[in-house]
């Protein structure tokens, strides 16, 4: 099964490049390209991924837990001295989980597109980014090795950059994907020099890698060797993450790649590509295992985004927008899980959140595909009636994500929870205060998210007549996809049961094998501060389970009471938060304006970063010195070449003489 | 008494009047010559060098030359006939429309 | 009286020659008889040149020994370029078909001329004796005299043909002086019987033996055109017709440098400390001369033929590197020059496409101009084709400079080795050209390209191979190393001492 592997990364691969091909021959012509086969092309191979993907998971289940990881080298990629990579797939449970989730979800989301970008010009252009995509996703989560995962980390960040420009006539739209890949190259760089770091080390112990198992296997035998390194490398990895996961400080590109096609934005900006960070750290979670200090950090910067967004949700007026601030609050969750070392409870919440926020920004898409581009939700109201499906399953979505049970986010958002309380992290406040904080934030995110709904599907119509004219339900092939998210947004949660509601978290032990020290390690490794999070899986010990049910209620009471506040102000009783509003004007204006956080950035970072470029950069260094450089050098050049060139006079007998010359020369040296 | 000393000088002279012929010659018939007069310097090294250790190879090397010498008599002395037939010259300096 | 046995194995190994010199004959018969080579004509040429692949393969594994009293050696190394130069000649034929109609020379006796010079290369990559490197070189290039005049009424293919022809001649007679004062000096014109009569004689510091090898290093530089010898290239390059300046960019230095590399490293290997040093002179100059010229030209065949001088110094460096420990310098090189053949016959393919009738023969860059975006397919080729002359990753030009650099650097050239990379930093200048003209630069009237069908193929395929071995090249590399390795051996064995 694991010739296979390739199949999953290249199916995409070869969708891109035909859409490609057709989009490039049709760019030119008139004729506008055949949406069927460009539809089919580009949604068979996202499905033969998936296909091959589900093989491969049962191929793993058939092995024994300890030796669930399949491994395909396709060629001997960067050979050199010291240094040998190859490109090589692996999938372990760890990535089988991400496989099957951006293959699945991918799919899904790949069907939808047909019918949300039908009649686009860009159609082939549009599903050859979209695959390929998928390629650099799957590269990203199948990698055997650290320089592999990173093309398909800066893979994903090029297809971002072109999808969220995808209208790139709109000046503002190539402007969000300008922000999203400058403010990402920020974190690549950090993550580049992390796997610099990492791999010095590796040198020095005599074992140069980058290979995770070999790094892996190094940190089991050499832990006193990475000590510092953990700490540094795992920052440096974190800051990478930030970017791409759109963390404290780095996540101010992603509200603003909404500009980009809705589906997008439930794939790349939501399902897949910025849990990538979340991903990575799971997977080097060997490496955060020995640096407490950068695990305190993750946690922290984890939680203090996902309280943060969520509070900028609760203005915002964009349906997409709030569902941007609460993928960035999701994010947040997920890097406190993996702060605290419960890789397992992260990637489940990860999982799960990948079905239920991709369904909103798809149910999100069918309302502005309805509204004809209409994104603010004060003008739209009562839509329920006119969209069932997408109302529906629009619920379910915005249920789940405020952790109501037995909806998936109820069983994965309390895992985190109760990780994060009984955590050993940083100092012994710490993980009250974290859980404070993410406890706070899942009611103020059940809160927001009902306040999207209640705008948007219930209340009083405030649309005007001529949008109401086409209002309609969306074709089936945009709400198929919707009931399928919800479906799985419903029960994906119940592969993930704790013990003390009776279930075995089967997921947990899925992912075992995958994470933290190697099994024969583990031992020694329990010593460290993370005892509990190595064996998290929600307290063990009968004693905390009490606690832990009690947790559970209350987080259950916190998400309840944030969609009944949601009822209160905006269906019984519309015109409190306009009062409100005005009552407390100055918190309003600050919230509502994202903190001034793009404004903060604008000036101290981004004025005067321009001024540097402009004044000093530009004007002196460039103009001068390197222009001054490189003319001078062309100048230089091409005076030389005149002068060379008058020698070459076209006369045969200058050539027999500059030969003789030449030959005299060769013997004046050779025997002279 | 003649020895190998003084074949190689008459070599070594015939070649270095061949290569002075090439490089002051203007016609190209001239300067084919030349070129016929270090190929034919180089045989005399050759067979000279083949009786000085008495091996059959520097015989062989030689009718190999001249052979070869042949064609590219031929080969040479057709391209003549060709830009004679366009450009009704044999002078070597008035063919020099590709330069710099 | 005994009648001499021809051993069917030495035929084996000589079939690749003898399929080439068969379809050289073939085709002068059918020249005689025919106005004009069509398609059935073509088809054949595509064949023999098959055949001759076929026979590389199976020889591929047929145990090496001298053959024709140690005259030729049909080896690894020797196959290996004996593939490339048929593939080389492949790719002219399949560049040439449109381009030889439209330039009225469409006849048999190109094919013929073509095969001769293919058959003339074999012999020259097979050469274990200075007379039968000295016959590959005579074949090759009288073969490549009349190819470069073929066009008859054409004012420049007549005087590059001269000229070429009056340097080379010129030069093959330093060449054999060379060669008979290494037969003086040795008693024997083999390569093995050489070696080991410098090894026995202590020869390697001996005044005559070093001033052979000037004369010898001056004759091979000819033909690989380094600077100072270099003259001709540019007015032949511009004078020829394209497919045949393709043709001499890729197999007759591919072909030459096989040569140099073998007779070297079998040959003068004892006497490196004294030829180290103005090699290395010899690739800085090359190098130099050939960016820094090639940045004022104009004529895009022009440009090509100094690029091809500054890759020739690029390889020299691999020369400089070569080294009886390891094989790394010796497989820099020949992946070098196989990476050079595919993106020399891809650039070439669409220059002879574009190239026209008239006074600037649409040769010039603006020539060029908005190919890019009317024609993408083609556009993105040439592009590909530039950047990786220009070394950039991940094209496989990038891997044929860091492979030749590296070996280099081993060996402890680091100032050569910065040089050159200086030089590739300058050679950007005039590739990008070409690309800048491609896509920044617009014109109303379309380019008028005749792409057929043939170039077509010759583009995707050296497309291919450019992007594949930019992108994984250490799957070749150690597969060059491999024969480069066998053939050190089979050589041992026969020598009774190293390549």
């Amino acid at each position: 099964m694991e010739n296979y592997l390739w199949v999953i990364t290249f199916a995409p691969l070869a969708g891109a490049f035909v859409n490609g091909i057709l989009a490039v021959s049709f760019s030119n012509s008139q004729r506008s390209v055949n949406e069927r086969l460009v539809s089919f092309i580009g949604c068979v191979a996202p499905l033969i991924s998936f296909v091959t993907a589900v093989g491969i998971f049962f191929h793993l289940r058939g092995l024994p837990e300890s030796e669930r990881l399949v491994v395909q080298t396709l060629f001997p990629w960067l050979v050199s001295g010291e240094l040998h990579i190859d490109f090589a797939l692996m999938v372990d449970t760890l990535s089988m989980v991400m496989v099957l989730v951006v293959t699945g979800v991918g799919t899904v989301i790949h069907f939808y597109s047909i019918g949300y970008m039908a009649k686009d010009d860009g159609f082939a252009r549009y599903f050859s980014y979209l695959n390929l995509f998928m390629f650099a996703m799957l590269v990203l989560v199948m990698a055997k090795n650290l320089p592999v995962l990173f093309v398909g980390w800066e893979g994903v960040g090029l297809c971002s950059y072109l999808l969220i420009g995808f209208w790139y006539k709109d000046i503002n739209n190539a402007a969000a994907g300008k922000k999203a890949f400058v403010v990402n190259r920020m974190g690549d760089f950090a993550f580049l020099i992390g796997i610099f770091v990492l791999f010095a080390v590796t040198l020095r112990l005599g074992h140069p890698t980058l290979d995770f198992l070999g790094v892996r296997e190094l940190i089991s035998e050499h832990p006193d060797a990475f000590a510092t390194t953990a700490t540094v490398a795992g920052i440096l990895f974190f800051i990478g993450a930030t970017g791409k996961s759109a963390q404290i400080p780095l996540y101010v590109w992603l509200p603003d790649a909404m500009a980009g096609p809705t589906p997008v934005s439930a794939l790349i900006h939501a399902a897949t590509m910025v849990t990538a960070g979340v991903y990575m750290v799971a997977r080097l979670s060997y490496v955060y295992l020995e640096s407490p200090v950068a695990m305190a950090i993750v946690a922290t910067v984890g939680a203090a985004t996902a309280f943060f967004a969520a509070t900028i949700g609760i203005c915002q007026k964009d349906i997409k927008k709030v569902l941007a601030y609460s993928t960035v609050s999701q994010l947040g969750y997920m890097f406190a899980a993996v702060g605290v070392g419960a890789y397992a409870a992260g990637i489940f919440h990860l999982m799960t959140h990948a079905f239920f926020k991709a369904c909103l920004f798809l149910g999100a898409g069918s309302v502005i595909h309805a509204m004809s581009g209409e994104q603010d939700m004060f003008k739209m109201g009562s839509l329920g009636k006119k969209m069932k499906i997408t109302s529906v399953t629009f619920v379910i979505a915005a249920l789940t994500i405020a952790g109501v049970p037995p909806l998936a986010a109820f069983f994965s958002k309390d895992e985190i929870l109760w990780n994060v309380f009984t955590a050993g992290v940083g100092p012994a406040w710490l993980p009250g205060f974290l859980w404070a904080i993410l406890f706070v934030g899942a009611g103020v995110t059940a809160f927001y998210m009902f306040r999207a709904v209640l705008l948007t599907f219930y209340g009083e119509r405030r649309y005007t007549d001529e949008a109401a004219h086409h209002l309609h339900e969306s074709p089936p092939v945009m709400t198929m996809p919707l009931i399928i998210l919800a479906a799985g947004s419903v029960v994906a949660g119940f592969v993930g049961v704790p013990a003390v509601l009776g279930g075995s978290n089967w997921f947990h032990h899925y992912l075992e094998p995958a994470i933290g020290p190697i099994a024969h390690h583990a031992a020694e490794v329990a010593g460290h501060a993370t005892e509990s999070a190595v064996h998290s899986a929600g307290g063990e010990t009968h004693a905390s389970h009490g606690l832990e049910i009690a947790l559970m209620v209350l987080s259950v009471l916190v998400g309840v009471i944030g969609i009944l506040v949601a009822f209160r102000l905006y269906l019984h009783k519309p015109l409190i938060p306009g009062r409100l509003a005005e009552r407390a004007k100055g918190l309003y204006q600050l919230v509502y304006n994202k903190y001034f956080v793009d404004e903060a950035y604008e000036k101290t970072l981004v004025k005067p970063g321009y001024q540097l470029s402009d004044k000093l950069c530009f004007r002196v260094v460039d103009v001068w010195i390197i222009d001054g450089i490189v003319n001078g050098v062309g100048v230089f050049a091409r005076l030389f070449g005149s002068a060379v060139r008058l020698f070459q006079t076209g006369l045969v007998r200058t050539y027999a003489l500059f030969f003789l010359l030449g030959l005299l020369y060769l013997i004046y040296r050779l025997v002279g | 008494m003649v020895t190998i000393h003084h074949y190689m000088t008459l070599s070594a002279i015939l070649f270095f009047i061949g290569v002075f012929g090439v490089l002051y010659r203007r016609n190209l018939i001239v300067i084919f010559m030349s070129i016929e007069l270090m190929l034919n310097a180089v045989n005399l090294s050759f067979v000279t060098f083949a009786r000085y250790t008495q091996s059959m190879d520097g015989h062989v090397v030689a009718f190999f030359v001249m052979a070869l010498a042949a064609a590219e008599a031929a080969v040479g002395l057709a391209i003549l006939v060709m830009i004679f037939r366009n450009r009704a010259t044999v002078q070597a300096d008035d063919l020099r429309l590709m330069r710099d | 009286m005994t009648f001499p046995v021809v051993d069917t194995n030495v035929l084996l190994q000589l079939a690749p020659m003898l399929v080439l010199l068969l379809a050289g004959l073939v085709f002068m018969m059918a020249g005689a008889f025919t106005r004009r080579a069509g398609a059935f004509q073509r088809s054949f040429v595509i064949v023999f040149h098959i055949v001759v692949l076929v026979y590389v393969i199976k020889l591929w594994s047929v145990e090496a020994s001298p053959i024709l009293n140690g005259m030729l050696i049909v080896d690894r190394f020797s196959l290996f370029f004996t593939a490339l130069v048929t593939l080389c000649a492949l790719g002219t034929v399949l560049t040439s078909a449109h381009y030889l109609d439209r330039f009225g020379m469409n006849r048999g006796e190109f094919f013929s001329m073509l095969f001769f010079s293919t058959m003339g290369m074999v012999v020259l990559v097979s050469a274990l004796d200075l007379i039968s490197v000295f016959l590959g070189i005579e074949l090759m290039s009288l073969a490549i005299y009349i190819l470069v005049a073929f066009r008859r009424r054409d004012f420049l293919s007549n005087e590059a043909a001269l000229k070429y022809f009056l340097i080379g001649a010129f030069a093959i007679g330093f060449f054999l002086y060379g060669v008979s004062l290494i037969y003086g000096v040795t008693g024997s014109t083999n390569f093995g019987d050489i070696a080991a009569a410098v090894a026995e004689k202590g020869l390697a510091r001996n005044p005559l033996f070093l001033l052979a090898i000037a004369l010898i290093l001056a004759g091979l530089g000819f033909k690989v055109s380094s600077v100072p010898f270099h003259m001709w290239t540019p007015d032949v390059y511009q004078g020829a017709p394209t497919p045949i300046t393709s043709f001499m960019a890729t197999a007759v230095k591919a072909a030459s440098f096989a040569a140099f590399v073998r007779l070297f490293y079998m040959c003068f290997m004892t006497s490196k400390d004294q030829w180290v040093a103005i090699i290395w002179v010899l690739a800085v100059v090359t190098m130099t001369v050939g960016n820094v010229v090639a940045l004022v030209q104009r004529n895009i065949k022009r440009m090509m033929a100094y690029s091809s001088i500054a890759h020739a110094g690029y390889i020299l460096i691999g020369i400089a590197a070569l080294s009886v420990d390891n094989n790394n310098a010796a497989s820099g090189i020949m992946f070098y020059v196989v990476v050079y053949a595919f993106m020399t016959l891809g650039a070439f393919a669409l220059i002879s496409a574009i190239e026209k009738k008239g006074i600037t023969r649409g040769l010039e860059e603006p020539d060029y101009s908005g190919l890019g975006l009317e024609r993408p397919f083609l556009g993105f080729c040439m592009a590909a084709f530039m950047f990786s002359l220009a070394g950039i990753p991940p094209t496989a030009g990038f891997f044929a400079k860091y492979y030749v650099f590296s070996a280099a650097v081993n060996e402890g050239l680091v100032g050569l080795v910065i040089i050159a990379v200086l030089n590739s930093a300058l050679s950007l200048y005039y590739y990008l050209r070409v690309v800048v003209a491609m896509y920044m630069q617009r014109r109303d009237v379309p380019v008028p390209v005749d792409a057929d069908l043939g170039i077509r193929i010759v583009l995707l395929i050296s497309l291919l191979a450019v992007l594949w071995l930019g992108f994984g090249p250490s799957g070749v590399v150690p597969g060059v190393e491999d024969v480069l390795e066998w053939t050190r051996t089979s050589l041992a064995k026969v020598n009774g001492l190293g390549m």
